[in-house]
């Protein structure tokens, strides 16, 4: 019997009651699947907490489902809408664009563009042959002609790439330039690379055009018999202006082409004009066909758009300064952003649900690791009552979605202090890579991920997961102890996700007298990050419960908002970073990287910032002089001595992981209190990247007082106010001992207080030298 | 253009001639402060903070290259085996079928150990 796998993700996860929810599964080893509605209190099987904790929900929903194996098209690529098959030409034609190919030696076979059926082997293309040459053919349903280039393409450098065909003489003439300038390659000029090559052939016979083959840019398709047709032959690099002329371009007209000139559109069949559409706000996912035909493409699983071009002359570094220099598209085989597994069932969300977590748990066999799924979803209110409400930061999930860092980074166990836990379902997701990588990791090619969306199966969103390089949960998974200790302590709360935040600002989170983070929520749109400014300095009160927050400056893709992008630069804990003059989101026109690096340092908010990271062991915080200030002294009420937070989840204390401090040079108000710090961290936690001018040795837990976790307060206008914690474990911490712990006490103490309305505790304390006792 | 001129750009990375300079150093060194004491305090205490020469030896093992490397497999009750890294993306990490742990800190110390193995096993170690 094969194994038995499940896995399946949903079309949206945050809805209303009443909003209808689709989900879509992929199963083998097994025709029916048993579904549950389940609501996720908490996520963490540690033995110091209350273990795994889910409620069965009724609903019609429940019960055996029909699955079946389904499949995913990897690799991006531009999808040309023909439908008249205008690009089917029989006559004499040209193709040519400029080409930054990421991994000519690749050993498969790569389409740059044409119509191209592989499994038939009818139509043409321009493409590059396994070994890494450049080569145009032909095929007529029973053979195929080629003509290659006689030097091999190199790695990371810009060529103009072409070729002219006349199928009635079968005259062919490949046209292979180099245009390295002194920024747009790997290499400089320097180099005594020869890179030109140009052949002629004659054809044996002449292509066959079947109209069902679609024109694609960066593949070609092809056809299983299980699965139907898909697309192979996929192109790793950059393509910048691609187009087709209807006619054999002689060399002279390509040399013209090669130095940037468009021909004229009488020439033309097909102009795709990548640097279009550039503008103030980033760009979408159409690249415009400016020929006579206005042909668009459309990309399919994120083309990366906004990237310098064959032209780029280094003077400018965005792609609202100079889109002509950006015209670059950045394919990749290994990517994904939309599984489009057929639809499994829906559910419509019941009037009786209330905001919470929820997924649908699925069930194969033995129910265990890999044959066992939940495809989380999160509930908001249609009609708010609560106070409290968790915002869900679900763009930090999509960031870290499917991560492989044990596998694939070696910079990991340096990192995280320990070999790596791994589970079944870690070792699944790796070896098959088709649920897509997440933005910590990088493509086949070294490209960092830039994208990342929830239209495919996320294994880390999901209780019971482990972040296997830690070995501690993680976003979602961690989020859970901040749940599983609301629900303890008997709150009423809604939920709202950062997707609602983004596209809402204010109005989503305004209801509410208190707004509580989530562990870890490291990325934020601009607009949420507006939102949550007006949110406090129009009298909302705050609780940011993590470390390494509000950090990267993300946005979400105009065309398909499930989508999240970021470029990782300039400075940072960071994963990857993007190359020169490819800081700027296509999203949204920003410039990506640290909210820091923008003006806005998370502490201007926050009133703390990210500083240090480790991740093997935790401490606890001790009260700092400002906690017995009588405007903060309701804090830490009932918390006796000075320690709080000594147990934890997460390695055994509310401070560690990822720990930020207070910092009146980077934006803290200047009427924070410092109300308690941690400190006497081991050496595996490090002072961050974007603190360090000079590196020093000694720059980690045990030398260098900075590298601590902070807990702040501050107040604002209208009664608003921010209490911020520093820390990812903090959240961890709150279901130990259940739930009696100074953690607790602690985090209870400001809930109340913020739940109410009209003044703050300690507010009417203004004497500032005579508050202290 | 006169002279030599590269049409491939399969020139060998002489990086790794000194990494392997450096990594013979670093063995060099393990060698001769790796004793009972350092093999004994990492069974006891195997994260967080460690005396100098413990924490060296870690340092070198876990800036191995990745198909150096090892970890742990949490299998379904609860207990540990022990992985060998392909280091090979895509390839999946090597179970080593005779290793069953009951805690986690045996399977991070069966880990210390074949490491150790691993480093008397090269020429210079």
């Amino acid at each position: 019997m094969a194994e038995q796998k499940i896995f399946g993700y949903a079309n949206k996860i945050s809805l209303k009651q009443g909003d209808e929810i689709s989900f879509h599964v992929n199963c083998d080893g097994a025709d029916f699947a048993e579904a549950q509605l389940v609501q996720l209190i908490h996520g963490d099987v540690h033995k110091d907490g209350p273990g795994h904790v889910e409620r069965e929900i009724d609903n019609p929903i429940n019960g055996a489902w029909r699955v079946k194996k389904q499949f995913t098209q990897l690799g991006n690529f531009l999808m040309v809408e023909d439908l008249d098959g205008l690009l089917a030409a029989e006559g004499a034609f040209s193709l040519f664009c400029h080409i930054w190919p990421t991994m000519p030696k690749r050993g498969t076979r790569q389409t740059i563009l044409g119509r191209w059926d592989t499994l038939n082997n009818t139509g043409f293309a321009l493409g590059i042959s396994p070994q890494g040459y450049l080569e145009f053919w032909v095929g007529d349903g029973k053979e195929v002609d080629y003509v290659t280039a006689e030097l091999p393409l190199l790695q990371n450098v810009w060529y103009f790439a072409g070729v002219s065909y006349d199928p009635n003489e079968g005259d062919v003439t490949l046209y292979q330039e180099g245009v390295l300038n002194r920024y747009n390659s790997r290499v400089g000029p320097v180099v005594p690379y020869d890179l030109a090559s140009h052949v002629g052939t004659k054809f044996r016979f002449r292509h066959k055009n079947v109209p069902a083959v679609p024109f694609l840019i960066g593949g070609a398709q092809d056809c299983h018999i299980l699965r139907g047709p898909f697309v192979s032959d996929l192109f790793a690099g950059k393509i910048d202006r691609p187009a087709m002329a209807c006619k054999a371009l002689s060399r002279s007209e390509m040399d013209a082409c090669a130095r940037g000139k468009r021909p004229s559109n009488h020439e033309l069949l097909a102009y795709w004009d990548t640097a279009e559409g550039l503008g103030d706000h980033g760009a979408g996912q159409k690249i415009l066909d400016t020929g006579p035909n206005e042909l668009h493409a459309v990309g399919v699983n994120h083309p990366v758009r906004c990237m310098t071009g064959w032209n780029w002359s280094g003077k400018n570094d965005c792609f609202r300064l100079a889109p002509q220099e950006y015209g670059g598209v950045e394919l990749h085989p290994d990517t994904v952003t939309n599984c489009n597994w057929e639809e499994t069932n829906r559910m419509k969300i019941p009037e009786s649900l209330k905001s919470g977590v929820y997924a649908i748990r699925l069930r194969v066999g033995p129910g265990k690791g890999i044959a066992e799924e939940y495809i989380v979803f999160f509930v908001r209110p249609k009609n708010t009552t609560a106070k409290l409400c968790f915002l869900v930061p679900t763009a930090s999930y999509l960031a870290y979605a499917n991560e492989s860092l044990s596998f694939d980074a070696q910079i990991i166990q340096p990192m995280t202090g320990q070999p790596p836990v791994v589970t079944d379902i870690d070792i699944e997701t790796y070896e098959h890579r088709e649920f897509g990588l997440s933005t910590y990791d990088s493509y086949e090619d070294g490209a960092g991920v830039c994208y990342s969306s929830y239209l495919r199966p996320i294994i880390n969103m999901r209780p019971k997961y482990r972040m296997s390089s830690m070995n501690i949960t993680w976003q979602f998974p961690a989020d859970l102890s901040i749940v599983a200790w609301l629900d303890h302590m008997g709150y009423e709360v809604d939920f709202i996700c950062d997707e609602d935040l983004d596209r809402e600002g204010i109005e989503a989170i305004k209801p509410y007298n208190c707004v509580i983070t989530g562990t870890h929520p490291e990325y934020v749109s601009e607009r949420m990050l507006d939102a949550q400014e007006d949110y406090v300095a129009q009298g909302g009160r705050l609780i940011y419960m993590g470390g390494n927050g509000y950090y990267w400056c993300v946005g979400f893709s105009r065309d398909e908002p499930e989508t999240m992008e970021v470029r990782k630069l300039d400075s940072g804990m960071r994963a990857w970073a993007a190359r020169p003059g490819e800081h700027y989101l296509q999203t949204t026109g920003e410039k990506s990287g640290l909210w820091k690096n923008r003006g806005r340092a998370p502490q201007k908010l926050l009133g703390v910032g990210f500083i240090a990271e480790g991740f093997e062991t935790a401490m606890p915080f001790r009260k700092m002089p400002d906690a017995y200030h009588r405007t903060v002294s309701w804090i830490t009420d009932g918390i006796d001595g000075e320690i709080i937070g000594d147990c934890g989840l997460a390695y055994g204390g509310a401070a560690g992981i990822e720990l930020d401090r207070y910092d009146l040079k980077l934006g803290t108000p200047p009427h924070t209190k410092l109300v308690a710090s941690s400190g006497g961290h081991s050496d595996n936690y490090v002072l961050v990247t974007e603190e360090l001018l000079y590196a020093y040795a000694g720059l980690v837990g045990s030398l260098d007082y900075r590298i601590r976790g902070d807990v702040t307060y501050y107040t604002s206008w209208n009664n608003g106010a921010v209490f911020s914690i520093g820390s990812i474990a903090f959240g961890q911490s709150l279901p130990a001992n259940e739930f009696e712990n100074s953690s607790s006490k602690m985090l209870s103490n400001v809930v109340d207080a913020f739940l109410k309305e009209g003044e703050l505790p300690g507010s009417k304390w203004t004497l500032e030298e005579k508050q202290w006792r | 253009m006169s002279g030599l001129t590269m049409t491939d750009s399969d020139c060998p990375d002489a990086d790794h001639h000194f990494f392997e300079y450096f990594c013979r150093k670093q063995r060099a060194y393990i060698k001769q402060v790796l004793n009972d004491d350092v093999i004994e305090e990492y069974k006891k205490s195997p994260l967080g903070k460690h005396s100098e020469p413990l924490e060296r030896t870690l340092a070198y093992f876990r800036r191995l290259p990745m198909q150096l490397q090892y970890g742990l497999i949490r299998r379904a009750d609860g207990t540990f085996g022990m992985i060998a890294l392909s280091g090979k993306r895509g390839t999946s990490p090597v179970h080593l079928s005779d290793t069953h742990f009951e805690t986690l800190e045996d399977g991070y110390f069966h880990i210390f150990l074949q490491q150790i193995e691993d480093l008397k096993a090269h020429e210079d170690g």
